[in-house]
């Protein structure tokens, strides 16, 4: 929050929201709380001249999904207790095995890059992979929003907050991947007000080589040059 | 979560952005793990990275864009993750030997151009493990800035670094009252985790403030389907 008293109504502060909260009334600067996802940038800039800039060390249920979603120095403590806006993903499948040879991850980031989101949009956007009948990552921070994670229905109470991003994870087998490019596609013309950003996951093969990206260019479709690497240094080894 | 993916921009670009992710896992290789990350913040420092951080919550003390190497290595505990960015291919390459002989036992991850990475891996003998590609933004990417600034914000995967800071340090260095290099580290303050490339802000800085507008990239992030 920005304290009025304080304020000066220079303007400095206005840059540095991602999401362009910050608005400059007359006299002073001003966060519009409905398009604020509480991510604790302005806070931390330490731009104001005169430290107008307040923070509240805890916020309500159901405000406090905007902070534990957008910043990223904030815990779940209320659902996962975990960090983040997703898991760990593939950063430790060295260790954990999470996803194993045979099995691709597919992880859906709404929101990003830079837009954000509401949880009520992002129903939207997650229904064509419920459709599909996937089953989302029940230790995600997203999932543990749904009151029905069968048809990705969210709790009531959370869905006009907004979030940074969000993010989506699921596993299928290779032969779905088709039918997850179409839900892909579907949720995309779904996605009005935002954008999302999507990876796929695979456990690479012994020969080195990567599965699915030959199968997803015959779909028409083509990974990013770069990419995350996990180089199976850490121990103890997983069996996948 | 996925903050190191998703960073758009050209092969050329990206040539210059390799960035590590150490990670230990509760209830595998967690307990105790702080020694060796602190070693291993130490060892990014040594290999030249242009950003490093890592550690989370109350234990949380910036960048070393903003703070000191020591103060972050002081606060790490058992569970903090160290991170760090690389502006070239041969820093990447020198610190993955070195790393490989150390023989941590904790799960690295390195984000950049895969050619490049598998290269480095089959040269010094390192088999990946498990990999994740980005397919692109989708949905209404009109609400997207362009090229360079986009290159420039992605480089924050929790979108820490506003487009409208890009626009207002832009603005301040046409002025003459801000370095391109001040720029670059001011634009990485806001990213917590510490990888934001500043090397590589600055080299689109002055894509954006020198050369003529008709020359911008065109990232391709909009359009990874064919």
């Amino acid at each position: 929050m920005i304290d009025k008293e304080l304020c000066i109504g220079c303007g400095d502060c206005l840059p540095v929201c991602p999401v362009k909260a910050i608005e400059l009334k007359t006299e002073y600067a001003e966060i519009n709380e409905e398009m604020c996802v509480e991510c604790g940038v302005c806070y931390r800039a330490k731009r104001c001249p005169v430290e107008a800039f307040k923070q509240a060390p805890d916020l309500p249920w159901p405000r406090i999904v905007r902070r534990v979603f957008s910043d990223p120095n904030a815990p779940h403590s209320a659902t996962t207790g975990g960090w983040g806006r997703g898991t760990a993903e593939m950063k430790s499948n060295d260790v954990t095995g999470r996803y194993k040879r045979g099995m691709v991850g597919i992880a859906v980031e709404i929101g990003r890059p830079g837009v954000g989101e509401t949880i009520r949009n992002i129903e939207k956007i997650a229904a064509p992979f419920a459709r599909l009948g996937v089953e989302f990552e029940p230790l995600n921070p997203l999932t543990s929003l749904m009151e029905d994670t069968k048809k990705a229905i969210f709790k009531e109470d959370v869905k006009n907050e907004r979030v940074l991003s969000a993010i989506i994870e699921f596993l299928i087998e290779p032969s779905r991947l088709q039918e997850v490019v179409g839900a892909l596609e579907e949720s995309s013309a779904a996605a009005t007000e935002t954008v999302f950003s999507v990876a796929m996951i695979n456990r690479v093969n012994p020969d080195g080589a990567v599965p699915n990206i030959d199968a997803l260019e015959k779909l028409g479709y083509r990974a990013s040059p770069n990419a995350k690497v996990n180089l199976g240094l850490g121990r103890p080894k997983a069996e996948v | 979560m996925t903050h190191s993916l998703h960073r758009a921009g050209t092969i050329e670009d990206l040539g210059c952005d390799y960035v590590i992710i150490i990670r230990a896992e509760k209830g595998y290789n967690q307990e105790g793990s702080a020694r060796k990350c602190k070693e291993l913040l130490r060892l990014f420092q040594k290999h030249d990275a242009v950003n490093i951080t890592g550690a989370r919550g109350t234990n949380y003390k910036g960048n070393v864009l903003e703070t000191s190497l020591d103060s972050i290595v002081e606060a790490f505990k058992d569970g903090n993750s160290p991170y760090c960015v690389f502006d070239t291919k041969e820093k990447l390459e020198s610190f993955l030997v070195e790393l490989k002989e150390k023989d941590f036992g904790l799960s690295v991850v390195v984000s950049g151009l895969y050619d490049s990475i598998r290269s480095i891996c089959d040269k010094i003998g390192i088999v990946p493990h498990t990999t994740n590609h980005s397919l692109g933004v989708w949905g209404n990417t009109s609400l997207l800035p362009d090229g360079p600034v986009l290159e420039i914000t992605t480089m924050c995967g929790h979108g820490m670094v506003s487009r409208y800071l890009v626009d207002d340090l832009i603005e301040k260095i046409r002025a003459g009252s801000l370095s391109i290099e001040k720029a670059g580290i001011e634009l990485g303050k806001p990213c917590l985790c510490g990888l934001f490339n500043p090397k590589r802000a600055e080299m689109l800085l002055r894509k954006l403030t020198v050369d003529d507008k008709k020359e911008r990239v065109n990232t391709g992030v909009k359009g990874w389907a064919l």
